[in-house]
């Protein structure tokens, strides 16, 4: 089952600001969204490898979490695979082979299988690079990180909170598939749109309704505490940016001017 | 908020495995976006609002590690326009056939509203779509699933929220 959340550490990632690790994630965007050549897509790749292994999270809490990553990216591909140029996104493909599989086409291109290799290495850092800013951030922090960013205190919370509850409602979800499995119920519903929609009745309806529930003890525990009486807001922890944020976002900049002019050198698509 | 956001994410990422073939392509069946739906039906429009960007924000950052903004403004409209109901229908009317019936046919225009907004700037800033027949046929079937979606699961989730909260005297 999936694992998303924090793992105490003492690692570098640990110890960045947690604004650092915001703006990490935000030049991998910018330069995953600039980046078109499979051949530029190779160097992202490997540094958010490198940085997720440099987190050292413990492998075995989220193996299941990346078997499950990997198998949506890998559905994800195939599809890119068979279905980029039916949108007609580069014309004149080279075509290996084509196929007709009940009422679709398929074709199956160089140009296919670069773009999807390339998707997949995109979708891949970004996953990467997503789960070094969450397992390796502790969730109290956030909520201090984003109003530090002038982001309105209640916006805060409430990304604050729900990444807390993240863990929470993840475990929940489980609780319950095992229960209702219990009870001879299947994942994987045999017949078309319909069978799947009305297969996902008994688990989001158990764990909507007990979240739901949950929401007026936490506003009860908000409410106590004085939350929104005033317009503004101290926190208990407090983020300080340290040399080595600094050094990180002197790095990410320079990356970033690198990223771009990369760009200009390799402005588009490569097809070997 | 912060638990519509969370329960939408939570529940999004495992359900982004669901997917359907059809003459238009591969179609995601995404029975959450009923949760933004309710919470906005629930708890007001601002609420279905977050709920719905944030969830979305939080799921594709988790699944596809991407930022998508129009994706995620029209998740966010999925939530709100069900929201109309907050300020119209009594709690106390939530489990009457009526009420459930214009759950069903809000969940339909919210999704028509919200996908809309999500494929026309798709196509107005030329955001993977080039063509207004790529935006339309990228709208039927998201639209198409995300109404089908919400109206068998907001009325069922509406209906079920009302009896276990039947007897709360507070913050319904």
């Amino acid at each position: 089952m999936i694992r998303i959340r924090y793992f105490p550490g003492t690692s570098l990632l640990h110890r960045f600001d947690p604004r650092t690790k915001f703006l990490l994630v935000v030049l991998f965007i910018v330069v995953e969204v600039a980046f078109l050549d499979l051949r530029l897509l190779i160097f992202p790749f490997a540094a958010s490898i490198l940085l997720y292994a440099s987190a050292r999270v413990p492998w075995k809490e989220v193996k299941g979490t990346w078997k499950f990553l990997l198998t949506l990216m890998g559905i994800i591909t195939v599809v890119n695979l068979f279905f980029t140029f039916i949108s007609g996104n580069i014309p004149n493909p080279h075509i290996i082979t084509a196929f007709r599989l009940a009422f679709l086409n398929f074709k199956v291109t160089v140009e296919g299988i670069v773009l999807a290799v390339g998707a997949l290495m995109r979708f891949l850092s970004l996953t990467i690079v997503s789960m070094c800013l969450v397992n390796t951030t502790d969730p109290g922090l956030y909520a201090p990180a984003l109003a530090k960013l002038k982001m309105p205190y209640k916006g805060a919370f409430v990304v604050d909170l729900a990444m807390r509850y993240i863990p929470v409602y993840t475990e929940d979800l489980e609780t319950t598939m095992n229960a209702q499995m219990a009870r001879g119920y299947s994942v994987k519903a045999r017949g078309g749109f319909l069978a799947q929609i009305l297969n996902t009745v008994p688990l989001i309806i158990p764990v909507a309704m007990n979240a739901m529930l949950s929401i007026y003890d936490v506003a009860d525990a908000m409410e106590l505490r004085g939350f929104g009486a005033e317009k503004t807001r101290t926190w208990y922890r407090s983020v300080i940016f340290q040399h080595r944020d600094y050094v990180a976002i002197a790095v990410l900049f320079s990356m970033l001017c690198l990223a771009i002019f990369l760009k200009t050198k390799f402005p588009t698509y490569w097809i070997p | 908020m912060a638990v519509g956001t969370a329960l939408y994410a939570v529940l999004t990422i495992p359900f982004n495995t669901l997917a359907i073939f059809s003459s238009g392509g591969v179609i995601a069946v995404r029975p959450t976006v009923a949760i933004p739906m309710l919470f906005g039906f629930v708890f007001g429009p601002i609420t279905g609002f977050v709920s719905g960007l944030i969830g979305n924000i939080l799921s594709d950052f988790f699944s596809f590690g991407g930022f998508y903004w129009n994706w995620d403004i029209g998740n966010g409209l999925l939530g709100a326009v069900p929201g109309i109901a907050y300020f119209a229908i009594k709690r106390t009317d939530w489990t009457k056939t009526k009420t459930l019936l214009i759950a069903a046919v809000l969940a339909v225009v919210a999704s028509v509203v919200g996908i809309g907004f999500a494929a026309m700037t798709d196509y107005i800033f030329q955001i993977g779509l080039s063509t207004i027949d790529a935006a339309m046929t990228e709208f039927v079937s998201a639209a198409g699933t995300d109404a089908i979606n919400g109206l068998i699961l907001l009325p069922l989730l509406l209906y079920s929220y009302a009896r276990a909260t039947a007897g709360r005297a507070r913050r319904v």
